[in-house]
Order: structure tokens, then sequence, then C-alpha cells
């Protein structure tokens, strides 16, 4: 009787552990957050790294706010498929990048390149900064400490 | 002056703020105005002969370049405007299809009429990334020595055209055609720079 009291428990739990599983697998699975990307075929390590790198590093010019890693739209496929024939070609990243802001602009770039024009994007942390500790200090100027042997 | 300096920050923060609201994500300046047309090899849609190259946007016309797809909708309401001005600018008006599927663009060609000279057939969009097209109807403004002076995204129409291109063609156009050849070589390349 024990036996089998044990042995329905068993199965019950793995059962649930089995639902578990599979809706597991369903919902965090690479599947559920893959994009369907084209399959490119890289003859090294290296040069998949690089791919990577790129599509990564530039924006979706149609879904602004996605990279080209992560964006389905047709622009999107088409600009990995230039990269990738210029990786092929062995062509460097900075090269590939400068070719895609010739076309697009500055804007494909996630990351601006610090020049004339994005400088004051650049500075604006350290200038703010700058600020606040020059702010703190004029505050500290009128702040005495007590002296050491006075009584207050 | 408690109030002062934080009423100056929110004044600034204001400023870029309402300058961000005004501007338009979709419509980024090209970096290829003033720039020469890209080289470029591609087949004619229309004929199977020779292919295309920039020498199209060599002659002695300002030519004005619709990216176009028979899937876009509102380059249909493009193709009415682009119909009037073949008639009456003077100018070649060519069409880069973008991709698109050879019979339903011809099938579209017939049914919305043909306001194009030549048309560029760029099936796979890789020619288009080379123009910095990123969607349709996009339109470039090509000078008779093949540089790019102006585009303009989305459907083009008249009050655009009086009020963007029209002024752009004005200026070199008339010493383009008053001056002799070399000249003409002389002032863009002036220009251009």
């Amino acid at each position: 009787m024990m036996i089998i009291t044990f042995s329905a428990y068993l199965i019950k739990h793995l059962l649930r552990l089995g639902w578990f599983l599979i809706f597991s697998s369903c919902f965090f699975s690479a599947l559920a957050f893959s994009t369907t990307h084209e399959i490119y075929s890289f003859a090294s390590r290296q040069e998949k790294i690089q791919f990577q790198q790129i599509i990564q590093e530039l924006r979706c010019l149609v879904c602004q706010n996605q990279n080209l890693a992560d964006s389905n739209a047709p622009l999107a496929q088409d600009l990995r498929r230039i990269i990738y024939q210029r990786i092929k070609k062995g062509e460097s990243s900075s090269n590939i990048k400068n070719y895609l802001v010739s076309r697009y602009g500055e804007f494909i770039l996630f990351k601006p390149a610090f020049s004339r024009l994005t400088y004051g994007l650049w500075l604006s942390p350290f200038i703010l900064l700058l600020a606040i500790v020059i702010k703190l200090l004029v505050g500290m100027r009128g702040f005495e400490p007590p002296a050491p042997n006075s009584r207050s | 002056m408690r109030y002062i300096i934080p009423l100056v920050i929110l004044g600034i923060l204001v400023f870029f703020l309402s300058k961000g609201l005004e501007q338009d994500p979709y419509r980024i300046p090209s970096p290829l105005i003033n720039k020469p047309v890209p080289d470029f090899v591609a087949a004619d849609l229309i004929t199977t002969h020779p292919p295309l190259t920039k020498k199209l946007f060599l002659n002695r016309h300002w030519s004005l370049l619709v990216v176009w797809s028979s899937w876009c909708k509102t380059c249909a309401a493009e193709q009415v405007f682009l119909l009037t001005l073949k008639q009456n600018a003077d100018l070649r008006i060519y069409g880069l299809n973008y991709r698109d599927d050879l019979a339903r663009a011809k099938a579209y060609l017939k049914h919305q009429g043909n306001p194009f000279h030549q048309i560029i057939f760029d099936p796979s969009g890789l020619l288009a990334i080379d123009l910095g097209v990123y969607g349709v109807p996009e339109n470039f403004l090509i000078d008779p020595q093949g540089i790019i002076r102006y585009k303009y995204i989305g459907p083009l129409n008249k009050a655009i055209w009086d009020k963007e291109f029209i002024v752009q063609m004005n200026i070199p156009l008339n010493k383009a055609l008053i001056s002799p050849l070399d000249k003409i070589k002389k002032i863009t390349r002036k220009s251009s720079l």
C-alpha cells in the first residue's frame, strides 16, 4: 500500500515537473528569444565575433531604437547582408562602419564618434559633474568646523 | 538669485526639448548631399539591354531619382504628381525600383502610368543602401554633373516641389546653361567643396 501511494505521489510530482519543463522550455528557450536571422557561415570564429559586434553597434534605421542584431526589418536584413559580404572580403570593422556612416550619417552609430558635432553630447556629463563639485566647494566655504577646545 | 539659476537651467532644457519635438527622427539629413552619385551597375527594369550605370545622370539635364516599389501605397499617390511633372518640368525622372518583383513592378506601371525615363531594377535593395535609402518613396535631385543636390523623404507633391526643389535647381542651372562645359566643371568643383 505504502509503495503504491508513494509511487503515485512520485508520478504526480514528476508529471508536474514535466509540465514545468515543457512550459519553461517554451517561454524561456533560445527559440522564444531569437529573431529569425538569416544563417551566415563564417570561415573563422573571429569573423563571426566581428559580425556580431558590428550588428550590435549599428542602428536599424526603420525601427530606430533597435540595433541591427535585434531587428528583422527588411532594411536591417539588407544591411546585415552587406556587412557580411564586406567581412567576407576581409574588410576591417572600422572600414565597414565608415562606409555605412558615409551613406546613412552618424545616426546609424549607437555610439557616435567624438567630433565637432558630438563633443557637447560626450562632455555634458563631465561638465555637469564639474558644476556640481564647484557648487559643493562654494557651499563648503561657508561652513566652519567647531574649534576643538571650545564649549558651545 | 536663488530662483534664477534653476530658471535658466529649466529654460535651456525646454529649449532643447522643444527643438527635439520639431524634428522628425525619420527625416535624417543625408550625408550624400553635394556628393556625386556612387558608382553602380544595375539592371534595367524595362529592357534587358546594357546595364545602367552612373552615366545615366551625367547628361545635360537635371535628374530626379525616385525610389519606389509596387508594394508602396504612398508611391501611388506620388506617381500622379510625377506624371504631371514629367510634362512640365525640364528634367528627366528616373526610377529606382526597390525590393520588388519584376512582373508586379511592370503591372504597376501599366496601371499607374510611367513617368520614368529609365528605371533601375534593384530587387535585392543593395544599390539602395549605397544611396542611403531606408524607405520608399525617397527622391533625389541630381544636377547635370551627377552630384546629388537635394533629398526628400516621403511622397513628393507640388507644394514641396515648388518650395524645395525649384530653388535648388535655379541657382546652378542658369549658370550651367550659359557657360561652356569647362566652366561648368569649375563651378561644380567649387560648390561641391
